[in-house]
């Protein structure tokens, strides 16, 4: 057992010095950013634009153009029958707006679900339309800005967005880091195979301890990385709530209103709210122990199989071919991450999160929409014990495959007596 | 149960290659074996098996009178063929972390390094890269990685390949040393040289199976066919021409003869002295070289 944790230091400090690790560990940061922020930057490039009906007094003559980037405005009947349309599933129709001009009042029924953004700029805009161009043509007397009442139809919560980007940011990493310092292990392992100090260091460590000195020795690595990360976000938060208060403090909402009149980035304010809103609700403790124990049992089970796979080739080249077949699974997780953040309680969403070569990914996903404990251990254990199979299964490969060059390894051989 | 080292019956396969077919040999402590043989014939397989790097596919190896065990790992040094260090490492770390996996503690380790480095003369180069090393000290320092932790069997496969005749020696001497030090050593070598000064034992191994086993004397008499070198000058008689097996002319006039056997040899000497100078006239015992290339050659026809 000494040995292994020989093994382990030797490992840690050969790479902690490395170049890589510093600048994977200062990149890192900005990396992740840039994962979690090309998504949302491409989602707001939406160039689907909304439709939406506008119920208006006697609007039969107006043919002014309401349309722009964002929005379709169709006028319609303000009659029951109107409405009824809407409510049908066919009907093109994202957002009626019906206005009575007794009370001046107008509701915004949203089918679609809009994002904060999206609401704010409809706000803004029928707010424009009614006040500055309908009624002062119309109904001089009322130009004051109507009161308005948004109701929301759709089923999805405005805070979904967040819940998926959550789920998916922490699925991303999980993958990255297994796959990369899962290479990372069985590379170490061929580099001692072709550089021949293999022979040395086996004829005095058991294959098996070798094995699990480099499996841990990476996985300290990456807990360093982590930890200094961790560290970083401490720091760079305690900055902020020193420079601003507390990150999560929400602007005053009569402030934004205030504001939304002189300048229209004041929406901004108002997403950060929803922002800040969704990010309290969110089971964050929960979703980092299940980060942590998600990374460590998945980073455990992928890299025995890397290391196995190391054990079985004697170059580069070869282990190649192998990366990707490993690392399948995870990855057709993420073909499969839309439909799940879509449908996180899906049966396939289920299984994938059950299933120990998927599980970090698929369960990573589903975490934020709120997922029953035991649920999470199940899959847990499952991870778990998938690891101390694979571990043996590899120790196996390592005791009979590792210095056998160029013949291959059949199931008499790993399956047969030791001594 | 005096011997250190005793293979039962070992065989290892390499797909449908056999590499190493039913050995059977003991070694005792504190002897020096030769292991000699043709390349190809499986003398790295059978260092590997003792050193527990392959697995016999069947047969068994007792170290100390027991089957042997992981941890009789601690008991050896071994110094592989196809050398392997860190090249990225400094020389003295990575000693030191073989020293370690090997057993010992930092200190110790740190300790014997220090002292190896200076007995092969290359303590100035223990902060350097192993890559800037010169081959031959790459050499010196695998080779201390195999003896720092004073292992009771010392296993060195071609010991001597890499090193200049002087580092050679160096080698040689250190060799001689840890012998005397009551430490047991098991080599392979193609070079028959070292292998008559050197080795308390030899085995001749070749295609899978040990071929010849004994000490260099013994097989040396095994080989002897009673032939006689003759150095001489003057005209040979005539009933000598059926004997010469060989003949070279050396300078003054001097003939170097090899004799195949004769019974009579007082007669010979007679003859000899009547018809010109004797420089010498002795017993010729093969060299490992000929028993080597005869052994070889025999199971080739």
């Amino acid at each position: 057992m000494k040995q292994i944790w020989i093994v382990l230091k030797q490992e840690y400090i050969h790479r902690i010095q490395k170049r890589a690790f510093i600048v994977m560990t200062l990149l890192g940061p900005v990396l992740s950013l840039c994962v979690l922020f090309i998504p949302v930057y491409l989602s707001l490039d939406t160039t689907e634009r909304i439709h939406v009906w506008l119920q208006t007094p006697d609007m039969q003559k107006q043919t002014g153009n309401y349309t722009d980037e964002t929005f379709i405005f169709h006028l319609v009947e303000n009659d029951k029958k109107a409405e009824q349309e809407f409510m049908q599933q066919a009907s093109n129709a994202d957002i009626l707006v019906s206005y009575s001009t007794e009370q001046n009042s107008m509701e915004v029924w949203d089918k679609k679900g809009l994002s904060t953004a999206e609401q704010w700029k409809l706000k803004n805009k029928l707010q424009d339309v009614y006040s500055k161009q309908v009624l002062m043509t119309y109904l001089p007397q009322r130009a004051t800005a109507p009161a308005m009442q948004y109701i929301s139809l759709a089923e999805k919560s405005k805070h979904a967005d967040l819940l998926q980007l959550v789920g998916l940011f922490t699925a991303i990493v999980i993958y990255f880091f297994i796959f990369y310092y899962g290479v990372q292990v069985m590379k170490s392992i061929v580099d001692e195979k072709v550089n021949r100090v293999v022979e040395v260091i086996l004829c005095s460590v058991k294959p098996f301890y070798w094995m699990m000195g480099k499996i841990l020795g990476v996985a300290a690595v990456c807990l360093t990385q982590f930890g200094f990360w961790a560290l970083l976000y401490v720091w760079i938060g305690s900055r902020f709530t020193h420079s601003y208060g507390n990150a999560l403090t929400q602007f005053d909402d009569q402030h934004i209103q205030d504001t939304l009149h002189v300048s229209k980035d004041a929406w901004q304010a108002l997403e950060w709210n929803v922002f800040a809103q969704g990010f309290e609700s969110l089971p964050l403790l929960l979703i980092g122990i299940s980060f942590f124990v998600y990374f460590i049992l998945g980073y455990l089970l992928y890299a025995s199989i890397f290391a196995a796979i190391g054990a079985m080739t004697d170059n580069e080249t070869d282990t190649q071919q192998f990366t990707f077949p490993i690392t399948a699974p995870l990855f057709i997780t993420f073909l499969f991450a839309g439909f799940i953040i879509s449908d996180p309680y899906s049966q396939t969403a289920i299984v994938l999160s059950y299933f120990p070569l998927t599980s970090p990914v698929a369960m990573m996903l589903r975490i934020p929409f709120g997922i029953e404990l035991w649920e999470i251990v199940i899959s847990m254990f499952l991870l778990a014990g998938t690891f101390v199979l694979s571990t043996y299964f590899a120790s196996q490969v390592f005791k009979r495959g590792v210095l056998q060059y160029g013949k291959a390894m059949s199931w008499k051989d790993f399956f047969g007596r030791n001594k | 149960m005096s011997e250190i080292l005793r293979l039962e019956s070992v065989t290892k396969t390499f797909g449908t290659h056999t590499a190493i077919d039913h050995v059977s040999l003991t070694i005792q402590p504190q002897s020096i074996l030769g292991l000699l043989g043709p390349n190809g014939a499986g003398k790295t397989t059978l260092l590997r098996l003792i050193t527990q790097i392959v697995l016999p596919d069947s047969g068994r190896i007792f170290f100390n009178g027991n089957i042997i065990k992981e941890t009789d790992r601690a008991g050896m040094g071994y110094l592989p063929e196809e050398r392997g260090l860190y090249r990225k490492m400094r020389v003295q770390e990575q000693l030191v972390y073989f020293a370690q996996l090997r057993g010992m503690s930092v200190k110790d380790a740190k300790h014997s390094v220090t002292d190896w480095l200076q007995r092969l003369d290359i303590a100035h180069l223990q902060n350097q890269l192993l890559e800037t090393l010169s081959k031959g000290q790459q050499q010196k320092v695998q080779f201390i990685s195999a003896v720092l932790h004073q292992p009771q069997l010392l296993i060195l496969d071609e010991p001597f390949s890499g090193f200049d005749p002087a580092n050679a020696e160096v080698i040689k001497k250190e060799i001689n040393a840890l012998h005397k030090a009551g430490t047991t050593i098991i080599y392979s070598t193609h070079r028959m040289d070292t292998v008559e000064d050197l080795c308390t034992e030899l085995i001749l191994v070749h295609q899978a199976k040990v071929v010849l086993q004994g000490t260099p004397e013994k097989i040396r008499k095994q080989f002897d066919r009673g032939q006689i070198r003759l150095v001489y000058s003057g005209e040979l008689p005539d009933s000598f021409q059926s004997l010469i097996l060989e003949q070279k002319e050396l300078s003054d006039g001097k003939k170097s003869y090899l004799l195949g056997a004769d019974k009579n040899t007082k007669q010979l000497l007679t003859l000899l002295m009547e018809r010109g100078t004797i420089h010498a006239f002795e017993e010729y015992l093969p060299s490992m070289h000929d028993i080597f290339l005869n052994v070889v050659n025999e199971s080739k026809s």
